[in-house]
């Protein structure tokens, strides 16, 4: 799992710090980002295996920051699992994320890290 | 004439208060997510770093930190309950909330609650039984989420008025696309004050228990029959029969 590489774009640093913690656990190599602008960035720059993504964000918005990835060759393809805290039912439609395949999804309060492990595995059919 | 202008003018200023209080009731419901959406990250903070302390990530745990450890996250865990049961409330009060139909593993969801309850089962030292038709899955198509919240809400007040040593059974059956499920315990007999409160059609909040007001609106949103019997030196029972997709590869009882 060495070579897998997970980028975490997240804005909450104790989050961004703990999902990275569970998966370097799992010996994966992690890369993080608070933004979705630094997180657009990274992706391109590094082209992870699989992309965390957060939905509300300052500067650049998990939403428009996937629009934007889903535009690049190599990001149209690459796997993105959605950690918000956002209900489904608030303004910002989810399902309008998750038509931008592959895309999952999940509340981040109700899941717990070795679900999200769990979830980047099956993803990457660890 | 006069008369007139005057029902205009009233007609008019319905209108405005109208709009005023839609308004006002959208602004209560969009501050609601905002701030669902801030206690939900310290939750997760709470929750995972707990998670990582717990695997041992950062040094090993005694018994008794282990312990204190498993309060905290079950405490967490509770209050992301407590939020996701407040916003269902919300959009039941408004119409607003949307039954999902997707394959659930019932089995599943039963294990999934009772893992969470484990630790207060083991306190109480309550013995659990469930009982599922044999060779059997019961895979349905439903909304995972709300049966979840009906089934833990349910177990969760057999847990609560069972004294110790006690039995709770769930039973469960699947006939002519039903799914039925029995929640049975031998605890304190539900007084006839009490009996009138539990599914009444408005709740006192002020006793702070609205978790089965919840339980009665959600099942008459999913169209479902909810019912108990209790009775002194037996217990109570609860049972639910809730109309449900059969997956093709779940053969039903007959």
């Amino acid at each position: 799992m060495d070579n897998k590489k997970i980028l975490i774009i997240e804005d909450e640093e104790a989050l961004q710090k703990a999902i990275s913690e569970a998966l370097i656990n799992q010996k994966f190599t992690t890369f993080t980002a608070s933004n979705g602008e630094e997180g657009l960035a990274v992706s391109l720059k590094e082209h992870p295996d699989l992309i965390l993504l957060d939905v509300l964000m300052p500067k650049m918005d998990g939403t428009n920051m996937l629009q934007e990835l889903r535009l690049d060759e190599w990001g149209k393809t690459v796997p993105v699992i959605i950690l918000t805290n956002v209900s489904p039912n608030s303004g910002i439609s989810i399902s309008s994320i998750l038509q931008k395949e592959p895309a999952y999804y999940f509340v981040k309060s109700d899941i717990n890290l070795e679900g999200i492990v769990d979830k980047v595995k099956e993803v990457l059919k660890i | 004439m006069p008369i007139f202008t005057a029902l205009l003018a009233l007609l008019l200023i319905t209108l405005i208060f109208f709009l005023i209080l839609l308004k006002e009731e959208k602004e209560k419901k969009e501050f609601f997510h905002v701030m669902a959406h801030r206690f939900r990250s310290p939750i997760s903070v709470v929750k995972w770093y707990v998670e990582l302390l717990s695997k041992k990530s950062a040094g090993n745990l005694n018994n008794k930190q282990e312990e204190y450890f498993k309060e905290i996250y079950s405490a967490s865990e509770k209050l992301n309950e407590c939020i996701d049961s407040l916003n269902i409330l919300l959009q039941l009060q408004s119409n607003n909330l949307v039954v999902k139909t997707e394959e659930v593993d019932v089995k599943n969801v039963i294990t999934q609650i009772i893992q969470k309850l484990q630790f207060k089962i083991e306190r109480h030292k309550l013995h659990l039984q469930e009982i599922y038709p044999k060779e059997q899955k019961i895979i349905v198509q439903t909304d995972a989420k709300l049966l979840n919240i009906v089934l833990q809400n349910i177990i969760e007040n057999a847990l609560k008025y069972t004294p110790e040593n006690g039995n709770i059974d769930i039973k469960v059956n699947l006939l002519n696309k039903q799914l039925s499920i029995e929640i049975k315990d031998n605890g304190y007999e539900i007084l006839k004050k009490g009996k009138s409160k539990i599914f009444a059609d408005s709740v006192n909040f002020k006793d702070m228990d609205f978790g089965l007001y919840l339980v009665k609106l959600i099942m008459k949103k999913m169209k479902a029959q909810i019912n108990f019997r209790s009775e002194e030196n037996i217990g109570t029972m609860f049972y639910i029969s809730l109309p449900v997709q059969v997956l093709t590869n779940t053969p039903e009882l007959i």
